[in-house]
């Protein structure tokens, strides 16, 4: 049996720091989104940044650019290649800790998703979770492949940015859509925007699962990563829980070193162990297959 | 190879340290800027006067002429604009204002970039 929580406790716990993080980072957005939709409004000679000055996948886009010729493609500016780095150097430190704690539109994603759980047992969303229970093998197995599909838009962004100068991405970009909520127009941003926050009801991070492109970059980065999720064999119970509170569905219970370029760090996984047979290690920086001749070494 | 155990709280912070430190470095040493209308200082760009492609959607018809040494006067009528158009007026709002109104002008920044070149080049020419 669970015993119950002390005030201290959950002040401290990961998901409590993990809520405070996500709400400042998404916070801070909003309050430049809103400054640069009134102020820029009422005052035009007035320099008020956009929120997409902040993106890192700006600088991905920008960086080509700025290398060869020193300047910014349109719309992207000297804080995006600024902030890219801060998130490189997070990922090589942290892996995904930048999803899991600082992008706001993961955060967005998760809160809805934290709604359409308090909402799942209203009757037309049980009848769709029984229609999934139904196809869950096959569900499971394009899961899987559809993973695969961010890294299609990345390559596809990226040959798309260098050969044609232009951010290729924005008219298609759910997030650049969501911080010009104001000034939206029925395009395909609006629909994969709309598509995205109807899916999060049903499904943890949907974008950030199947299409985000910086997610990509950060996932492959994050394979060399200093800190990395362990999982201790001789401790673990194989309950489960780890598994059922993990957001990007990633089998933590069989694992040893996760090294899965899906987890985005959020530590639920430590947070619900109630064995302690997961910790945070620091790492060498190792490639996929020593890991596993690690794991199966050490009997992790 | 796991070399340490690391505390989630320490681990946490570093988070958020490296992360906004990287940013707050770059910062303090110029290396930053969050609109094309500021240098890497944060200062507003201001005009020098000399060379045309400087010029932006986002300054003022006055600020142009100012740099440039142009009466404003002369801007509005080299384009064909309402001579009471006002100095503060920025230049992506111009061709708004000849769009919404009809005007027979083919006023805009690039137009005024060329026309500013030749101008500066001791030749005066019509913009049409």
């Amino acid at each position: 049996m669970h015993r119950k929580k002390g005030i201290r406790e959950n002040l401290l716990s990961t998901a409590w720091l993990r809520f405070l993080a996500q709400a400042g980072f998404a916070l801070f957005i909003a309050f430049v989104a809103y400054r640069h939709e009134v102020v820029a409004g009422q005052i035009p000679t007035q320099i008020v940044p956009s929120p997409e000055a902040y993106c890192p996948f700006g600088g991905v886009e920008t960086l080509y650019t700025y290398i060869t010729t020193g300047k910014f493609i349109k719309r992207t500016h000297l804080s995006n290649v600024v902030v890219l780095i801060a998130l490189l150097a997070t990922t090589l430190f942290a892996k995904s800790a930048f999803c899991g704690w600082i992008c706001p539109f993961g955060t967005l994603q998760e809160w809805l998703r934290k709604a359409g759980k308090k909402i799942g047992h209203l009757a037309p969303f049980k009848s769709l979770q029984a229609w999934a229970r139904r196809r869950a093998g096959w569900l499971r197995d394009l899961d899987d492949w559809a993973r695969y599909f961010k890294y299609v838009v990345l390559v596809w962004i990226l040959w798309g940015t260098i050969a044609y100068g232009i951010m290729i991405f924005r008219d298609y970009d759910p997030y650049a859509a969501l911080i010009r909520i104001t000034e939206i127009e029925l395009g395909a941003a609006a629909v994969i925007l709309a598509i995205v926050l109807v899916l999060s009801f049903f499904i943890d991070r949907p974008w950030c699962r199947y299409a985000c492109p910086l997610g990509a970059i950060i996932g492959l980065i994050g394979k060399i990563s200093l800190v990395k999720i362990a999982r201790r064999k001789e401790l673990c119970t194989q309950c489960g829980l780890c598994n059922r509170k993990c957001p990007m569905s990633i089998d933590v219970k069989n694992a040893g070193i996760i090294s899965n370029a899906d987890c985005n760090n959020c530590l639920n996984c430590l947070e619900v162990c109630p064995a302690n047979a997961l910790d945070l290690y620091l790492t060498f920086p190792v490639p996929g297959p020593v890991v596993k001749s690690i794991n199966e070494g050490r009997g992790l | 190879m796991l070399l340490a155990r690391i505390n989630k709280y320490v681990y946490i912070l570093l988070v958020i340290i490296i992360f906004l430190g990287v940013i707050q470095g770059a910062k303090g040493l110029g290396y930053w800027s969050v609109s094309g209308k500021t240098n890497s200082w944060g200062k507003r760009i201001e005009l020098t006067g000399r060379d045309p492609e400087e010029i932006r959607g986002w300054m003022s018809l006055g600020e142009v002429a100012r740099a440039y040494n142009i009466p404003l006067e002369e801007i509005l009528a080299a384009f064909n604009l309402p001579p009471d158009l006002s100095g503060q007026t920025l230049l992506r709002d111009v061709e708004k204002i000849v769009w919404e109104r009809n005007l027979n002008s083919n006023f805009s920044p690039q137009n005024l970039r060329e026309w500013l070149k030749l101008k500066t080049r001791g030749k005066t020419v019509d913009p049409d």
